[in-house]
């Protein structure tokens, strides 16, 4: 490319970002403003707006935003366990279980994730499932409700 | 600015604390990276979390010190005399590439988005490894100690150290190895996880073993004239500096370390840029300024262009319908690696005059 040609091109994509760093300042000024009536606060979190949508009860969007997080956070079991606290909100319980399946290969898992895959199983019907799960809690130091013990068979001596 | 404790003339003594640029205790508290020993000290005898230790005052820390940072590279380069003409695809042609691939990685976020974040988290402990690296032969060179070209390849590998733990102990979290490969993998392995925490140790105690090598090295070989003055030994800045970041990755868990490693790294960022552009300000043959005005500009800039990159940016994409975790995220992600860029071409000590002379003023 003439060096001419180069300069020209290097100014116009100098030009394109600036202009685009400073549209996308003041956009997002005006858009906090026009939304909240305050300039952007030092703090942006990530899940405000899927704390927000849980808040006003759009689960979808809530979900939408912890399976991005989920995607991002690729080997992180966060955004996966409360991908599924939603599913099983919006009555998807197989939605729910995968979730938190896959969050089972991300370790460190919480020990209570057990606990709510094997109550999750129980209202599927799948029984075994759900006391292979169960089992995996109280050897991890979990109690189960008496209910759900009962419900599987589990008696308080069970063995883990 | 001051000279410091120990200088380049003849007669000074063998050993000393290095040249300084401001004074000793700022150049080894905040440049030096000399906050890090008490401060990792107390967190490790008491057990205290950066969460718990910084809770709610983390934005406002963040907002002064971690954003102003990532915009001082960017203030820097378009501040800097020359850079215009010596730089022109960094300075014109590299914002809109950034614009443009953080725009692609947004709307692409659940398939790609994932590269973007593991690249900046990845890439971190690599900045900071190669910023001690340049300060400490910065400060070699300032305080008259000549490193040979084998000498400053080791100190290279030596600052790399850190860099590699980092590489290992983010694995679980999905950075570093854990990018490529899931925990699981190795963990499942025993002959793979035994040689994991075998390199994981081997790279923590060469943080350590490596630099005082090099400074034991250097001193029994001070004194040597090589065409020239007399070298000095090491200056215990140098040591200081590539130390604290081996204590930062080695000392504390990843995640604490990537906290406190990003706010510490922070600190002395903005405290050397500050004497970098002080100096070319205070000598420019118009200046009518003196040097508070200088630095009270150049870091109600960083703060400014910080304010606009990490809280205005993220909201335009919200705006445009897309999610807020993509758009923080991603664009966190995206910044970082812009400075990372930046940073590798406006600090080439050895190719550019300008930063030559600052480092050799007195």
């Amino acid at each position: 490319m003439p060096s001419e040609l180069r300069s020209l091109a290097y100014r116009c994509a100098f030009g394109l970002g600036a202009a685009g760093f400073l549209a996308a300042t003041l956009a997002g000024i005006a858009f906090e403003l026009g939304r909240e009536a305050r300039l952007p606060p030092p703090r942006i979190e990530p899940l405000a707006l899927a704390e927000r949508a849980i808040a006003r009860g759009d689960l979808l969007r809530a979900a939408d935003e912890y399976r991005t997080q989920a995607a991002i956070e690729f080997r992180q079991a966060d955004g996966l366990i409360r991908l599924g606290a939603v599913l099983v909100e919006l009555e998807d319980l197989r939605g729910a279980a995968r979730a938190w399946g896959e969050a089972l290969s991300r370790p460190p898992t919480p020990p209570h994730l057990y606990l709510r895959l094997a109550q999750l199983h129980t209202r599927l019907g799948e029984i075994e499932g759900a006391r292979r799960y169960a089992r995996v809690a109280l050897r991890r130091g979990v109690p189960l409700p008496p209910a759900l013990r009962q419900r599987l068979g589990l008696g308080p001596g069970a063995a883990p | 600015m001051s000279a410091g404790v120990a200088t380049a003339g003849p007669g000074a003594p063998r050993f000393g604390l290095g040249r300084t640029f401001v004074g000793p205790a700022f150049d080894l508290l905040l440049i030096g990276g000399g906050l890090t020993l008490p401060l990792v000290a107390w967190l490790v005898s008491s057990g205290v979390s950066a969460v718990g230790f910084l809770g709610a005052s983390f934005p406002i820390l963040a907002l002064l010190l971690n954003q102003a940072h990532f915009a001082a590279s960017t203030v820097r380069l378009y501040t800097k005399p020359q850079t215009f003409r010596d730089l022109p695809f960094v300075t014109m042609v590299l914002p809109l590439l950034t614009l443009a691939t953080l725009s692609l990685f947004v709307l692409l976020a659940d398939q790609i988005g994932r590269h973007l974040w593991a690249l900046y988290l990845s890439w971190s402990p690599f900045h900071y490894a190669a910023q001690a690296f340049g300060l400490a032969s910065m400060y070699c060179a300032r305080s008259g100690c000549r490193l040979s070209e084998g000498e400053r390849r080791f100190l290279r590998w030596t600052c790399l150290m850190p860099f590699f733990k980092a590489l290992l102990a983010g694995t679980p979290a999905g950075y570093g190895l854990g990018w490529l490969l899931p925990g699981s993998a190795i963990a499942s392995r025993p002959l793979a996880l035994l040689a994991f925490s075998w390199a994981e140790r081997g790279f923590s105690v060469l943080s350590f073993a490596m630099p005082l090598a090099l400074f034991a090295w250097i001193a029994l070989r001070s004194g040597q004239r090589g065409g020239g003055a007399p070298r000095k030994a090491m200056p215990w800045i140098s040591l200081a500096l590539v130390a604290s970041n081996g204590i930062w990755w080695v000392l504390l868990p990843y995640l604490e370390a990537f906290l406190w490693a990003t706010l510490l790294h922070a600190i002395q960022y903005l405290a050397i840029v500050s004497v970098f552009h002080v100096s070319e300000r205070m000598s420019a043959p118009a200046n009518r300024h003196g040097r508070l005005y200088h630095v009270a500009t150049l870091y109600a800039l960083c703060v400014g262009l910080g304010y606009a990159l990490f809280q205005c940016w993220p909201r335009v994409y919200v705006m445009a319908g897309l999610g807020m975790v993509e758009s923080v995220l991603l664009v966190v992600a995206a910044i970082n690696v812009h400075h990372f860029i930046v940073d590798a071409f406006i600090w080439r000590i050895r190719r550019d005059s300008g930063l030559r002379s600052v480092i050799a003023a007195s």
